[in-house]
């Protein structure tokens, strides 16, 4: 598999454990990176 | 997933969790059951569907729900209140540097978890490299006996 990640994913801005907002595209923009999406928490 | 995790870890990969509840929940989740990875959270459910996974009733009444269950708890786990979207269903995305999606799981049902075991190994072009490399090696020291 060898496709680019979608620009509608990429652009999806999520919050971090204050509230920030965290572009998604940036967590691979250094690196490789491992995205686990949890069903819901507890 | 954590003892992989850490291998992947190992060799520079970003890893974070991402939910579905509020900051509040995230949080709270994160005090009780802190994480060695970074955690966020996306109430909109904006990346869930843009990484088109799964959600609805179909990813929580199956029989394999059960049996994921049976398993999670003989191995320790126990699910607390559940904060966030019950119907969203996860998955995993491998993502290279610069955006190269080279791995996606999506969960069926709850429970569902990829075995990434697998994306630990290099990749066939870089074994086969290698096997040509050490083949070579080895004629070279043969003809130079």
């Amino acid at each position: 598999m060898s496709v680019e990640v979608t620009r509608e994913l990429a652009d999806v801005t999520i919050l971090d454990l204050e509230g920030n907002s965290v572009i998604l595209r940036s967590l691979w923009e250094e690196s490789d990176a491992l995205l686990v999406f949890v069903r819901h928490y507890g | 997933m954590r003892d992989v995790a850490h291998q992947f870890k190992s060799r520079g990969v970003n890893i974070v969790v991402i939910g579905n509840g509020t900051v509040e929940q995230a949080r709270a989740f994160h005090s009780s059951q802190p994480l060695p990875f970074p955690l966020y959270t996306d109430p909109s459910l904006r990346s869930y569907r843009a990484a088109e996974f799964h959600r609805g009733v179909g990813g929580v009444l199956k029989p394999k729900v059960v049996l994921h269950a049976m398993k999670a708890m003989s191995q320790g786990f126990r699910q607390t209140k559940t904060l966030g979207d019950p119907m969203q269903n996860g998955g995993v995305l491998l993502i290279g540097k610069g955006g190269q999606l080279r791995y996606r799981y999506a969960s069926q049902e709850a429970g569902d978890h990829p075995d990434l075991t697998p994306l630990l190994s290099p990749p066939q072009s870089e074994r086969s490299e290698s096997s040509a490399s050490k083949t070579s090696e080895s004629s070279a020291s043969k003809t130079s006996e």
